[in-house]
């Protein structure tokens, strides 16, 4: 009896492979489904034990507000490489969130 | 094949995103966002007194008023006297209501040792005219010169004390017009910034198409008159850092008091913290 070669094919999915099959109108409006759901992240205080949505309240931060900023510009990214791709809206969406938590914060502390 | 089919869809989406900042921008839809901005509610003028008639206890007078605004709307106030001596509170209120809805406010201040004289805004109460955002500084303006020369208050006696949107009211008042000091209460740095945080697609637009009522430019690098910033823990509305950030600004005599437990509005909850804070500082003027 002879023993074939076991062959193991391993299908690469990592979340780059992903991102890159989507079309540039569905890779936008992820970035924006992201970004949107960052910048409320973003904008919710706690108070109490009960959470609340605050906007301004990041000018001091909590936890939730820091992972949502780090959310919110990987979003960007996104956004950025759907519209690179040929999509502006609703990429652009994002973009916009990303500008006004910086001006926010370099008005905080200028 | 698809990927030029996208390009060709950019001057089309682009134009698009144009068209809506466009429409956004403050200068086309300002009426709309001024009626996300103002909540007035109206009241009859012969209730007005009622509401205020369980304080008669604590003051030598109190009476209704009428006095016209610069675009000749009849404005009504209401003056709460506590003594002659006593400083007078100018006070203007928040978006929402009208002065029949500040009487806590007011019996705080009462006991605090100030007379108070509250009036509504053009829309608000039993005032004519419609609410807007360069109206209410013309109003505070009218509610000013109203007691300068009418009721005689020295410039001298005149405290501005802003709750909520009144902040930036108060705040503009002081720059227009001599006080003796400015209390802020609940407020925000501007209404530019409160807009920014709240529609984060404002930050697209210059400044200068933004009318706006700031606190911040009222204290920062200039003598202004003493300062007192009161806002609550609980605030749901401006978050407590807003209070902080317009303390931090201000250049002059200036006093923060952070209130545990206070809300954006005052209750009966809080009359007594309000109190002591407002007595500390008329004691410290």
């Amino acid at each position: 009896m002879s023993e074939e070669p076991l062959r193991v094919e391993i299908k690469e999915e990592s979340i780059q492979v992903m991102l890159a099959s989507m079309s540039a109108g569905r890779l936008g409006t992820l970035a924006f489904n992201l970004g949107a759901i960052a910048w409320i992240g973003l904008n919710l205080n706690f108070q109490n034990f009960s959470v609340v949505y605050q906007p301004g309240c990041y000018i001091s931060p909590n936890v939730l507000n820091v992972l949502s900023a780090f959310v919110l510009l990987y979003s960007g990214y996104l956004a950025a490489w759907a519209i690179y791709r040929g999509s502006l809206f609703p990429a652009i969406i994002t973009l916009t969130f990303i500008y006004s938590m910086v001006a926010t914060l370099i008005r905080i502390f200028l | 094949m698809t990927t030029s089919k996208q390009r060709f869809t950019w001057p089309y989406q682009l134009a698009l995103v144009v068209i809506v900042w466009l429409a956004l921008s403050p200068l086309v839809a300002l009426p709309l966002y001024q009626r996300l901005l103002f909540f007035p509610e109206v009241c009859q003028a012969e209730s007005l007194v009622s509401h205020f008639e369980p304080l008669s206890k604590l003051c030598s007078s109190i009476k209704t008023v009428n006095f016209k605004s610069t675009n000749n709307s009849q404005l009504t106030g209401c003056f709460l006297v506590l003594n002659p001596s006593a400083p007078v509170v100018l006070l203007s209120h928040g978006n929402a209501g009208n002065l029949s809805h500040r009487t806590i406010l007011a019996e705080a201040l009462l006991r605090a040792g100030f007379s108070v004289f509250l009036y509504d805004y053009q829309g608000y109460g039993c005032s004519q005219g419609r609410p807007s955002i360069r109206g209410v500084v013309d109003d505070a303006l009218s509610a000013y010169d109203y007691l300068l020369t009418t009721e005689q208050v020295p410039s001298s006696k005149v405290v501005v004390y802003g709750e909520s949107l009144g902040c930036g009211v108060a705040a503009e008042l002081s720059k227009l017009r001599p006080v003796r000091a400015i209390v802020l209460q609940s407020g925000f740095p501007s209404l530019m910034w409160a807009a920014h945080d709240r529609l984060w697609f404002t930050w697209l637009y210059p400044q200068s198409w933004f009318p706006d009522l700031d606190c911040v430019s009222a204290v920062r690098n200039k003598v202004h008159a003493p300062l007192l910033i009161i806002h609550g823990t609980e605030d749901a509305a401006f978050s407590v850092s807003y209070a902080r950030l317009i303390f931090e600004k201000a250049s002059e005599q200036k006093r923060l008091v952070i209130i545990k437990g206070l809300k954006h509005n005052v209750d009966w909850n809080d009359l007594a913290k309000l109190q002591t804070a407002l007595t500390d500082f008329r004691l410290s003027l």
